[in-house]
């Protein structure tokens, strides 16, 4: 179907090589703090939270994520990112088969954050180790259903060629209707989007968050 | 690093043969079929957009807006989100325009993507940019003639789009004159804008009537 890129590299020096480029500095915007944050701001965090399966902020003194006390620098963007994350969680397409698009997209664009927190969301969306270390071998790997392996190519082709090509495409319709079509190349475009902003940012790893490694 | 294909053996016509194909992938809905909803949404969009009554427009305008709107009707809750960030960046959003359209258009030239490239290209001249100005965003940030703040800027985009992160060189040049939630805009409207690439490229979507496409200048 699709080529994996040759270019990605899977020594644990080169993942940690990324690391170190896009965490080994400081943050490059600092975050507020949590005092600063708004009832409004705190309630949309929690029903981001709540879509994940990961359970509201709990209470006054919950830790909150860095990455949200920086993006609320910018409420407005904020907001409308965190209305499209919950819509996308709560989307049409099944949440393993989401965290596989997710995970390829993580990997793809070598993201530190985005890929640490999507193996713990991954693992509560019955992705095992053995799978979440295949998704970084790609949709050419063996082992992936037909239309498994045509999610991971459509993520492939999108990440290289901004396009999913019709072989591809033509596996997808089979099982997908037309609102999960059209939810998939959103749900990339919406995470190669985080990535940029978490890469740039130089977001600083979250507590339990592993960072660019293998499982 | 994130796979860097150019399409330099791949000329603009072919592209646009790739991607347009034979015809879209999904049939919009039509104007009368897609709910109550679905009209309060375009309205909305006329609103911010500046686009006047919709009680004024012809039918062909409205074929027009749903073109790629009538194809979003099929999933109302992503439609809603996206034309939400949508407004946000192009109503409200906190970059000059012209500073934005030149960062939409390099993202959409890089991703090789015929409707939105158009479509900003069109936008873009209304805000005074010119035929050779559109030119230079297709040479990218080595062109000359370039100020240093749009030339980090157009090099944002393009290390956003081989390496998915924007460099420290051109960070600091961008953090000269933007404070800080400028600054979280710009990687946010630029994913938004690969984004819509990567879905209207998947989607085939046909050009407006008007578009030359890729070969719009």
């Amino acid at each position: 179907m699709s080529q994996t890129p040759a270019s990605v590299a899977q020594s644990a020096a080169a993942l940690a090589q990324r690391q170190h480029q896009i965490t080994g500095h400081p943050q490059r915007i600092e975050e507020i703090s949590p005092e600063a944050l708004s009832g409004e701001a705190r309630a949309m965090i929690d029903a981001i939270r709540n879509s994940a399966g990961a359970g509201a902020l709990a209470g006054e003194g919950a830790q909150i994520p860095g990455y949200f006390l920086t993006m609320v620098k910018h409420p407005e963007l904020f907001a409308c990112q965190l209305s499209m994350g919950t819509a996308l969680f709560k989307g049409r397409i099944p949440p393993r088969e989401r965290e596989l698009a997710i995970l390829r997209t993580a990997w793809l664009t070598r993201a530190p954050y985005e890929w640490g927190q999507h193996m713990v969301i991954a693992r509560r969306n019955a992705l095992t180790d053995a799978e979440i270390t295949r998704v970084t071998l790609g949709s050419a790997a063996p082992g992936w259903s037909a239309h498994e392996a045509a999610i991971l190519a459509g993520v492939e082709e999108l990440l290289a060629d901004q396009m999913i090509g019709d072989a591809v495409w033509d596996v997808l319709a089979q099982a997908w209707d037309e609102a999960q079509l059209i939810e998939f190349p959103m749900m990339v475009g919406q995470y190669v989007a985080t990535a940029f902003v978490q890469n740039s940012l130089r977001m600083r790893l979250a507590p339990g968050n592993a960072g660019l490694v293998l499982p | 690093m994130t796979p860097n294909v150019i399409h330099a053996a791949t000329n603009n016509a072919e592209r646009q043969a790739q991607v347009l194909g034979d015809g879209p992938r999904i049939a919009p809905m039509a104007p009368g079929t897609a709910g109550e909803g679905a009209h309060a949404l375009m309205a909305q969009v006329h609103t911010a957009l500046g686009m006047g009554d919709m009680a004024d427009f012809t039918e062909d305008d409205v074929a027009q807006m749903y073109r790629f709107l009538g194809v979003m009707f099929h999933h109302p809750s992503l439609m809603q989100r996206q034309l939400e960030v949508g407004l946000e960046l192009l109503g409200h959003g906190l970059l000059p325009p012209i500073e934005r359209e030149l960062a939409i258009l390099r993202t959409g030239w890089l991703a090789r993507a015929p409707y939105e490239w158009s479509e900003h290209v069109l936008i873009a001249r209304g805000l005074g940019l010119t035929t050779e100005d559109v030119e230079r965003v297709i040479a990218g940030s080595d062109a000359p003639g370039w100020t240093p703040h749009q030339r980090a800027l157009l090099c944002a985009v393009e290390q956003l789009h081989d390496d998915c992160m924007i460099a420290d060189a051109t960070w600091a040049v961008l953090a000269q004159s933007w404070n800080a939630a400028q600054l979280i805009e710009l990687p946010v409207l630029v994913g938004q804008y690969r984004l819509t690439a990567g879905l209207q490229n998947s989607l085939r979507l046909p050009l407006n009537e008007y578009s030359r496409g890729l070969e719009e200048r």
